[in-house]
């Protein structure tokens, strides 16, 4: 081995004729597809919108400011109430599917770790609360029952300390990009 | 169609759209749950949930995500679950247990060389295996590896090294 990250020449062939199998997809892809028809089309998260997209809702919201105040200041109308969010944060949605339990709560950075408690939806296996939170890079994780720590299964891990990994990691973007 | 095309097409409501992301990548994600979970039955049931997980969580992709490396986080998450909770059904120590390789088809080819990486492959400590996987069968930059794991560069790095290691040595031993 030339290099610490080059394979033996053998073993390297072995990899290529694994990396050549293609297993039978349609048994899978049937079995995958019967269980997403009957789950709620997912929804696009404003944290994770492209840049443009972002720039594109923020000129929409500046202009709709502009007619309120615009549109207020007719002699007889009082000024529209200025927005209450700060512009650095951002509504974020936690869910996990969790049948079969009684509590799921969220913990992280942005509570103190202080857990707070999802709602069970309606199918009565999702959990989800949405919440305000500030531009900023986060972990967190799902506690479930009041004792079971849980990462999140569609984030990115925080970095671990052994195999079993610490949290997850919730990155916040502010206007213009920033965190 | 891209990746990033197949996914806007399902936030719309396209719903059967996503039947592509799942024959585009089914053949991967399996080949790697199967040498991770050494079941087959449990790395179909992994990629299965990944799947759907990925479904659910479509909203959240970036654009500038490789959508492959976004969704083997989620298939990673799901493979160490998966045998997280194996262990503690088990509560038995597993690597090292080759012979223990249930319901895999037999590969097709020269096998024999094939044969004996497998086996030194399944008996890698699971942290080993994991990255030598991503690194040498998916073949994932050190970045995107430490997106998937959370574990440093230079770990990742550590371990890829320490698996060809153990790897040669097995080999050397067996051929």
């Amino acid at each position: 081995m030339n290099s610490d990250d080059e394979l033996d020449p053998q073993i390297a062939q072995a990899m290529r004729a694994i990396r050549s199998d293609q297993p039978p997809s349609d048994a899978t892809v049937a079995r995958v597809m019967e269980r997403v028809r009957a789950r709620p089309v997912p929804r696009r998260s404003m944290v994770h919108l492209a840049a443009w997209q972002r720039a594109g809702l923020v000129l929409a919201a500046a202009a709709a400011a502009i007619a309120i105040v615009v549109w207020n200041r007719a002699p007889d109308r009082a000024p529209a109430a200025p927005p209450s969010a700060p512009a650095n944060v951002r509504e974020v949605r936690f869910t996990l599917d969790a049948p079969n339990v009684s509590r799921v709560a969220v913990a992280g950075d942005f509570s103190n770790w202080r857990p707070v408690e999802l709602r069970r939806e309606a199918d009565g296996e999702r959990w989800t609360v949405t919440l305000p939170i500030r531009a900023g890079r986060y972990t967190y994780a799902f506690v479930v029952d009041g004792s079971r720590w849980v990462t999140d299964p569609v984030a990115p891990v925080a970095p671990d300390a052994d195999f079993g990994t610490t949290g997850s990691v919730l990155v916040v973007e502010g206007a213009g990009g920033a965190t | 169609m891209t990746d990033a095309a197949i996914v806007e097409r399902v936030l719309r409501g396209e719903v059967d759209a996503f039947g592509l992301i799942v024959a585009r990548y089914h053949g991967q994600c399996r080949r790697y749950a199967e040498r991770v979970l050494r079941d087959a039955a449990d790395a179909e049931e992994a990629v299965q949930t990944a799947f759907v997980r990925a479904y659910d969580a479509l909203g959240r992709y970036r654009e500038q995500d490789r959508f492959g490396a976004w969704l083997f986080r989620i298939l990673v998450t799901e493979c160490r679950s998966t045998l997280s909770r194996r262990s503690r059904r088990d509560r038995r120590f597993v690597a090292g247990s080759a012979d223990e390789i249930d319901g895999l088809a037999a590969p097709s080819g020269d096998g024999a060389l094939r044969e004996s990486v497998e086996r030194a492959i399944a008996r890698l400590d699971p942290k080993l295996r994991e990255a030598f996987l991503l690194r040498h069968l998916e073949e994932l930059s050190y970045d995107e590896m430490h997106t998937i794991t959370g574990a440093g560069v230079s770990a990742l790095k550590m371990r890829v090294k320490r698996a060809c290691e153990a790897l040669r040595a097995y080999l050397e031993g067996e051929l």
